[in-house]
């Protein structure tokens, strides 16, 4: 890896704006993490248009590995009462649920301020209803040579 | 953005110094966020004539979407006690009082180490006086291309 991918954040991956699917667990792939580990130091997303309905979503990570278990990235949350403009994020810890509501303002993975490590997999997002468009901004740092996230 | 608006705690923005307005919710504009989402690294203010006698101060967000709410950076505090050359600051939380008293240093955004996701609005200085006077600097990093904080 080059000694500029670990400044600040680190490297920075953007998601179009796309309306939410309904997704179970492990969700709709988002991103791929390949080549090795990587430290994911940001998650954020931009409501484009609001869900108007109750639409419980979460992060996943589902691993490459033969046998990897599924893991969280966050607890689910019901985005209902978000509206174009709001963000929506992580804290970092995964027995915490996704940070949104009607705000326009998100403290940035207050809980994990290194990073949470990621083995190879897709981060899958899962919602209980088609409601609502997002972009999204992901932030991480490799922690193997030639490890790196895609978007799907 | 440029690779080097990443260094550190990213873009500084400095707002001379200049006398309090009396201002109610959203606050008197200091800093507007346009193109995008931003990460605020930092937030302080520099007291160069003191206040002198009550004076409630915080600072809030309001969304330039229309739907947007007006949101908190941080809950009102007096600012009485300062004087010429003490600072003031934001911890990152926007559950914390803006951090002040007679003190010449304090933390920087100590529950945000990553910053704070905002986004485009207006940054708005509420003030329940017209005491004091001060400067203030503002770093942040670009969440997205395109995205800048500027004077208000």
């Amino acid at each position: 890896m080059a000694w500029w991918d670990e400044l600040s954040l680190g490297i920075k991956v953007t998601k179009d704006a796309a309306a939410i699917a309904i997704d179970a667990s492990p969700g709709e792939p988002f991103f791929t993490v390949a080549g090795g580990w990587v430290r994911l130091t940001g998650l954020l997303g931009y409501c484009t248009v609001a869900p108007g309905l109750a639409n419980t979503c979460q992060f996943t990570l589902e691993p490459d590995a033969v046998g990897g278990a599924i893991t969280v990235l966050s607890l689910g949350l019901d985005i209902n009462g978000q509206t174009e403009g709001d963000l929506l994020t992580i804290t970092g810890d995964p027995g915490v649920a996704m940070v949104g509501g009607h705000v326009a303002r998100q403290q940035m993975m207050p809980a994990a301020p290194a990073g949470v490590v990621l083995s190879p997999g897709v981060i899958g997002f899962i919602a209980t209803a088609a409601e609502g468009t997002y972009r999204w901004v992901l932030w991480y740092k490799p922690i193997d040579d030639g490890a790196r996230v895609t978007v799907i | 953005m440029a690779w080097w608006d990443d260094l550190d705690l990213g873009v500084r923005v400095d707002r001379p110094a200049e006398a309090i307005a009396l201002t109610g919710t959203p606050g008197d504009p200091y800093f507007t966020i346009a193109g995008g989402m931003v990460l605020l690294t930092g937030l302080i203010g520099i007291v160069t004539v003191a206040p002198g006698a009550a004076q409630t101060l915080s600072f809030e967000l309001s969304p330039t979407v229309g739907a947007g709410a007006d949101v908190v950076l941080c809950t009102p505090t007096d600012i009485q006690t300062a004087t010429l050359g003490d600072v003031v600051t934001i911890s990152g939380d926007p559950g914390d009082a803006l951090i002040n008293g007679h003190l010449a240093s304090n933390l920087m955004m100590e529950d945000a180490p990553n910053g704070i996701a905002l986004a485009p609005g207006i940054l708005g200085l509420v003030a329940t006086d017209t005491l004091g006077t001060m400067r203030w600097v503002l770093w942040y990093k670009p969440a997205e291309i395109g995205a800048t904080v500027v004077v208000a």
